[in-house]
């Protein structure tokens, strides 16, 4: 192999803040060579986004590269001229970015924008700029191009939006690729696809890909050499293959500790305490020592360097200077399986549920049809257990968990609690049983009033619900609610601003706690956190449910989470439910060959996996197919598929899904059809 | 007592406001999270340079908002005391060398006789036209030769006064500046210089000469300039008062509440904002002057009369400016109100009006802070506009607008009379600009998508 084509050397990026100049990036150092993919890893913070932007000089104003150079096949792009850089971008170097959504000019068409690309970096111009584009899109996979060419990006789903600005990236053949979290912002099935094609192109064209996530599933199937980042530095740099099998430096190891998986349902996943160190002021030591639990002496003393360890491998750990084999913990074996209790008594019962909102169009506001948001869904929780409700955004399991705690008023359907009808209560009535329904949100950020006392959040809904005799016994109760998720009592006298995205989370679930409520509703209360601090949550939600013996419903996308705190799991697929049954169950062994896709579709670190590809994009609930919701889509659709929505069909005591291809099986258990 | 207390509504009014501020600004102190964006504004040059040419302005206009009746001599020992019909302001006081000064009519500055010819009978008998000697402007020189010479005189003083005055200000505001180091005292220093020595001129020059000469009746210009800008304060500060209940209580209710609520609300404003706005303004204060010719008796000193006219101006202007804070304030609390910890109150079946004052008010409230300190120069235009066409403020109050009005026939008179618009309109610009320039970083410091970082060289 030649030399690199990108080196980034000694890399140093400041950005002004009112504290201080902040040290997102502090003496980055690494190499991309042609045709290679290179993932550079790391939580939120961590500087990988500004190194990105720091390659491309794209910086925004408050930032500036102090020290280091960029170089392209051997020239500092951080000498050139902007002038000279404009030509570098897009023709030799090109970015896709995180939010497929703003990337795009609304008021442009989709071709327009390809052609700006073309236009400004070959000499092509007009009908030949035009047909390169559509080729272009054809690359990268749109279907019928020469239609979507001239339509605007509000047009096209997230996945199409990501495919444009990935042609639009690939115009002009650049060398390098940098994909600044390409699939984030993505559906698993729409990322597995995105995945496939970054992979398909970067093989075609032998171009060098840099790929910053945060997901090391993606670095298994992706990368062919990672650098993990931690605080502005990187700590760990490794071929994949050695870092998945034995990561050198603590916080790679805590990383992947602390991912949910089923070999841990048994213990508590691992944490990594505290949060990402402030990066204004300087470090004397270690900058992970803080929170490594192998830290010593010397590492608060003294700044480790990035060792060489042979094999193109290097470790910023003092433990690694001496030689000391790292001391990765064993896997919790698997075997210890939790005590499944009996099924408990029945709390919830959802039978029907349906919501659907109108659409008005006209002077009159007439309604026109109806988005089916929720569209018969029903299911029971139970005492002190979890339900998991998985599926992919806009498949209306949101919608559902607030329809049950009577935050939207359902259309059709009803809901019993304890036997007890809430659907169409009114405000008043509703009240009493307020207590007992509570609901933890996605967003810790926009979930808690940035103008009230942390005291005076927790206090709300005790005031609002009349829990305690009056203020004096409400607040003698607020330490102590704050110490059960983990929180200092001085905490109370606090906003929430002052707090990480961790704490806030935790003082939203103190909130909850706060009415004593017997259901807990969570909806995707990780997907904003980084993989450490979801850790973090999730140890504090499965301890809450065991102590108080709280029945959780939890809504989520990630299915590694599922499989690690639920106790049954019902998928969902444009506002139904298809299949539904135990962890065991539906992990191990989907039925639906949607549930199928979506398992096949989650990166992992194992990888090796066939991924069921999934054509098209979610249809909208508005005009959902004729038929099986699901048959456009299917791998495996029949011709009856298209005649009537299957129903139900039970397979085994805890377990039903709703696809012919089990019409006969259903009954008999789960030896039935074809299952991969 | 040698004076009675007169308590004008808008006084009242004023210095309400002004203890509000004062308990806002308290307040904030105590709360960090109130604080930090007044911070971010003072921790700008652009803020104090402003704040310090405000300043002079404000304490003018307050002083101008203490108003009295001196007590008359007593004609007999026994009767009650008895107060002079005319109210007076701490300001008249202090400046009554200037109001008590008339001329017969214009005088340019500085002159030390009047614009106009007159028949003036000499010691001898005999009568010529000329141009007679000011009875005040320069009535102390015994030769008019010496003009030059005893107004450089007074400006030098002046000067040295001001230089003595901004060195004993740096000395004054050291355990300040140690107090607050963020704040660009450095600015404000150089900002007050040239003000001391525009003003510690003008003012000793003012003993002696109209320094910006006098109008049609002979008052002087820069008494009345001084006296506009308590009218402009009240029209400014007062209107948003009588605005803000409708913007935030219309607003907030139509994002909150949604549905036929939201559909009146938007009808309502969307009608008002089609009607011009001078057409409404001049239809309502006609109403009102009828009233107000109607009822003499409510009404004991032309004062007050005034006063309440006033008033009542800020009122109209008011309950018709109220739309464009509504619409904000109504976009906003639609997005709020889709906010989770809006859901997660109602999850607690805390109430609406609860959830009104304790979420959604809280969290708009850098919107109204905004619209408020930008309204205020518009206000003040507007009042000029409103004073020049004839709807404005009584003719008996001194403002930017009635000086405007009274100067515009003299602009095409031969030859010009120049002094008394552009003394309004130097005033009223330095007002204006000082309050624009006042409120962009205010929005700058409150617009959570501003980001104020500040870029080191």
């Amino acid at each position: 192999m030649s030399g690199p084509l990108l080196a980034v050397e000694s890399l140093q990026t400041l950005i002004d803040a009112s504290q201080g100049p902040v040290r997102a990036v502090d003496g980055v150092s690494f190499e991309l060579r042609t045709g290679e993919c290179f993932a550079l890893v790391g939580e939120s913070g961590c500087g990988k986004s500004v190194t990105a932007l720091s390659i491309m000089r794209l910086l925004p104003e408050a930032g500036r590269i102090a020290a280091g150079r960029v170089l392209l096949d051997g020239a500092d792009l951080l000498a050139l001229p902007e002038a000279a850089m404009r030509a570098v971008r897009g023709k030799r170097v090109a970015m896709i970015f995180q939010e497929p959504s703003t990337a795009l000019n609304p008021v442009l068409t989709v071709g327009r924008q390809i052609a700006e690309v073309i236009e400004r970096h070959s000499g092509l111009s007009g009908d030949a700029a035009r047909r390169r584009a559509l080729e272009l899109l054809e690359a990268v996979g749109i279907p019928d191009g020469a239609r979507r060419i001239d339509e605007y990006a509000f047009q096209l789903s997230g996945g199409l939006r990501q495919r444009v600005m990935i042609a639009a990236a690939l115009a002009v053949d650049p060398e390098v690729l940098i994909a600044d979290e390409p699939t984030t912002a993505l559906d698993v099935t729409i990322q597995a696809q995105i995945l496939d094609l970054l992979a398909k192109l970067q093989a075609e064209r032998g171009m060098a890909l840099l790929l910053i996530t945060h997901d090391l599933g993606i670095v298994a199937k992706m990368a062919q050499r990672v650098a993990v980042m931690y605080a502005g530095e990187i700590v760990e740099v490794a071929v994949r293959d050695e870092f998945l099998r034995a990561p050198q430096h603590p916080y790679s190891q805590k990383l992947f500790e602390s991912l949910p998986s089923p070999g841990r349902r048994a213990g508590e996943l691992a944490v990594i305490r505290g949060q990402v160190p402030a990066l204004t002021g300087g470090f004397r030591g270690c900058r992970f020592a803080e929170r490594c639990d192998l830290a010593f002496e010397r590492c608060r003393e003294e700044a480790p360097r990035l060792l060489e360890l042979g094999g193109g491998r290097r470790a910023r750990c003092h433990l690694r200077e001496a030689g000391l084999a790292p001391p990765r913990q064993a896997e919790l074996s698997s075997g210890i399986e939790r005590p499944e209790a009996k099924p408990q008594r029945t709390l919830l019962d959802v039978d029907g549920l349906k919501v659907h909102f109108q659409i008005r169009r006209g002077i009159f506001r007439r309604a026109v049809g109806y988005v089916r948001a929720v569209d018969g869904v029903s299911f029971a929780l139970h005492e002190g257990r979890t339900l998991a409700l998985v599926g992919e955004s806009g498949c209306g399991k949101t919608t559902a968990g607030k329809a049950l705690l009577q935050l939207l008023a359902p259309t059709a359907g009803s809901v019993r609690y304890e036997g007890a009808e809430l659907a169409g209560l009114s405000r008043a009535a509703m009240r009493p049983r307020r207590g007992a329904m509570q609901m933890i949100f996605q967003d810790p950020y926009a979930s808690l009033n940035p103008r009230m006392r942390v005291a005076e959040i927790l206090l709300e809904g005790m005031r609002a619900l009349g829990v305690g005799r009056d203020d004096a016994q409400r607040e003698a109760r607020l330490a102590e609610l704050l110490g059960e998720v983990g929180l200092p009592g001085e905490a109370l006298g606090r906003y929430p601003h002052e707090f990480s995205g961790g704490q806030r989370q935790r003082i939203a679930v103190a909130r909850a706690l706060a009415v004593n409520p017997r259901l807990i509703v969570c909806d995707e209360p990780t997907s904003a956190l980084d993989v450490s601090v979801q850790a973090q949550i999730l140890n504090l939600l499965r301890s809450l449910q065991q102590r108080r013996g709280i029945a959780y419903l939890f809504i989520t996308h990630n299915l590694s989470v599922v499989e690690y705190l639920a106790h049954e799991v019902a998928v969902m697929y444009l506002g139904r439910i298809v299949e539904r049954g135990t962890v065991q169950e539906v992990l191990r062994d989907p039925k639906h060959p949607y549930t199928q896709a979506l398992l096949s579709a989650v990166p992992t670190l194992e990888g090796g996996r066939e991924i069921i590809r999934l054509s098209g994009e979610l249809p909208s609930p508005a005009n959902p197919p004729a038929g099986c919701h699901f048959h456009p889509r299917c791998p495996k659709a029949r011709p009856e598929c298209r005649a009537a929505y299957p129903e139900n069909l039970p397979l085994g005591e805890s377990r039903t899904v709703a696809c012919v291809l089990y019409r006969g099986a259903s009954g008999e258990g789960s030896s039935a059809a074809s299952s991969s | 007592m040698p004076f009675l207390p007169v308590f004008l509504t808008t006084d009242v009014l004023l210095w309400l406001l002004v203890c509000v501020s004062a308990g806002y600004g308290w307040y904030c102190r105590r709360h960090a999270h109130l604080a930090a964006p007044w911070v971010r504004v003072f921790q700008t040059r652009t803020a104090v340079v402003s704040v310090v040419i405000l300043t002079p302005y404000l304490l003018v206009g307050l002083a101008d908002s203490l108003h009295f009746r001196t007590r008359l001599e007593q004609v007999g020992a026994g009767s009650a005391a008895s107060y002079s019909p005319e109210v007076l302001s701490l300001l008249d006081i202090a400046a009554s060398h200037l109001r008590s000064r008339r001329e017969k009519t214009y005088s340019a500055p500085f002159a030390t006789r009047l614009y106009a010819k007159e028949q003036i009978e000499l010691a001898d008998g005999r009568q010529v036209r000329d141009f007679p000697r000011l009875q005040y402007g320069g009535a102390h020189l015994r030769d008019e030769e010496e003009r030059v010479v005893d107004m450089s005189r007074r400006a030098a003083a002046g000067l040295a006064a001001a230089a003595a005055l901004w060195i004993l200000l740096a000395w004054v505001v050291k355990p300040l500046r140690r107090r607050w180091a963020a704040v660009p005292w450095g600015a404000a220093w150089w900002t007050v210089g040239p003000l001391l020595v525009i003003a510690a001129p003008v003012l000793l020059l003012s003993e002696g000469y109209h320094v910006f000469g006098t109008d049609k009746v002979g008052q002087d210009v820069l008494y009345l300039s001084l006296k506009s800008i308590r009218t402009s304060l009240v029209i400014g500060t007062l209107t948003t008062l009588a605005m803000l209940p409708f913007g935030i209580g219309f607003g907030i209710v139509a994002g909150y509440f949604r549905g036929w609520v939201d559909d009146l609300i938007q009808y309502v404003y969307t009608t008002l904002n089609s009607i011009p706005g001078v057409l409404l303004i001049a239809a309502a204060v006609l109403m009102m002057q009828v009233y107000v010719d109607m009822r003499p008796e409510l009404f004991p000193t032309a004062a007050e009369r005034a006063d309440f006219r006033l008033l009542m101006l800020c009122g109209i202007l008011g309950v018709t400016t109220w739309t464009g804070l509504t619409r904000l304030l109504r976009g906003e609390t639609l997005k709020l109100s889709e906010l989770e910890y809006i859901q997660a109150a109602h999850a607690f079946g805390v109430s609406n009006a609860r959830i009104l004052t304790r979420h959604i008010l809280p969290n708009v409230a850098h919107i109204v802070i905004i619209t408020v300190a930008l309204e205020f120069s518009a206000l003040v235009l507007t009042e000029a506009v409103l004073s020049y066409i004839g709807v404005g403020v009584d003719p008996a109050t001194t403002s930017f607008g009635t000086m405007i009005n009274a100067a515009r026939l003299e602009m095409s008179r031969e030859p010009i009379v120049w002094w008394s618009i552009a003394a309004a309109f130097a005033f009223m610009l330095v007002l204006v600009l000082a309050a624009n320039l006042f409120a962009d970083t205010v929005r700058d410091g409150f617009d959570p998508r501003v980001r104020m970082v500040a870029i080191a060289a």
